[in-house]
């Protein structure tokens, strides 16, 4: 489990929808397909994973907090906040 | 199979002895551990993890009242306690602990455990778990961020129920009084009550499974 939570990103990669989808199965350790408006926390994606991820962004020059991806965590609301922010 | 059930019997055993010191430190509280099936994919690991989470909560709960005890579900996820119960439920791996008390006692109880970090973990959710201050006094620590993250978790499973409002992490910060007694400090205002520079005393026992954190608020 840990051995799959330590790959890693370059700070050269898009940031971009499928980043995000191919992070988010990476952390949840499955390689189904995930339903973009559906809630990651049935996927078993907890806490300190978020929190892997708002790190991982953070290296990126994204700032999110725990709690914005905590308040709607699917993708398409990660991939609209992840936008907003590389926009802002 | 068999080493895979083998490994997750050692680790359910090694929690165990986390829990023995949670329930010393916590007389008037039930805590109880129930393993899940971890086979499968992310959907039915998490649904076996929910299960075994709400087997605790019913076994805790029954300890502490004579009486079935079963957890509902709120709308965002956390779990909602029979009338007169307050506590927390909590999931690693295959292991699920839930810790129930009586709101006679507690008016919020969380628990929260956690597999050891790596550093490179550590290194990596540091900057978004950590204030600056606890980034200052622990580093990249992979124990120290380890019990930092968990014991917010805590402090929110315990807090977040009575003051009806989200927070996240920089909203406390762990600290070490007189160097030796752990202590969350909240870093602002999240109520009237709970302002910036109140303490809470989480309970933080690090085993070899991971680390174990509570905190328990007094009714």
């Amino acid at each position: 489990m840990t051995k799959d939570m330590n790959v890693t990103v370059t700070t050269t990669e898009a940031i971009n929808f499928d980043w995000l989808e191919a992070r988010v199965a990476t952390l949840i350790e499955d390689e189904g397909p995930i339903d973009p408006g559906e809630s990651l926390i049935f996927y078993g994606l907890d806490s300190l994973r978020v929190m892997k991820l708002a790190g991982e962004l953070k290296e990126h020059g994204i700032t999110v907090s725990f709690e914005d991806l905590a308040k709607d965590p699917t993708l398409n609301a990660w991939s609209a906040l992840i936008d907003a922010r590389k926009g802002g | 199979m068999r080493a895979r059930v083998a490994k997750a019997r050692a680790v359910y055993d090694d929690w165990q002895v986390a829990l023995g010191q949670l329930r010393a430190a916590l007389p008037t509280c039930r805590v109880a551990m129930r393993s899940a099936d971890c086979a499968g994919g992310a959907r039915e690991r998490r649904a076996a993890q929910h299960d075994a989470g709400r087997r605790a909560a019913a076994a805790a709960g029954m300890d502490l009242t004579g009486m079935s005890c079963l957890a509902g579900r709120g709308a965002d996820g956390a779990p909602e306690w029979p009338n007169g119960l307050c506590g927390s439920i909590s999931h690693c791996g295959g292991c699920s602990v839930a810790m129930v008390g009586a709101l006679a006692h507690w008016s919020g109880l969380g628990i929260d455990i956690e597999q050891h970090l790596n550093t490179d973990i550590a290194a990596e959710i540091a900057p978004v778990a950590l204030t600056q201050s606890e980034q200052d006094e622990f580093g990249c620590d992979p124990l120290q961020v380890a019990l930092a993250f968990s014991a917010k978790e805590s402090l929110f499973k315990a807090l977040n129920p009575l003051i009806k409002k989200r927070f996240d992490f920089d909203a406390a910060e762990l600290c070490w009084a007189g160097g030796c007694e752990p202590q969350l400090r909240l870093v602002y205002d999240l109520s009237p009550e709970w302002s910036a520079g109140r303490t809470i005393q989480p309970i933080l026992i690090p085993c070899r499974a991971g680390v174990l954190t509570a905190v328990a608020l007094s009714a």
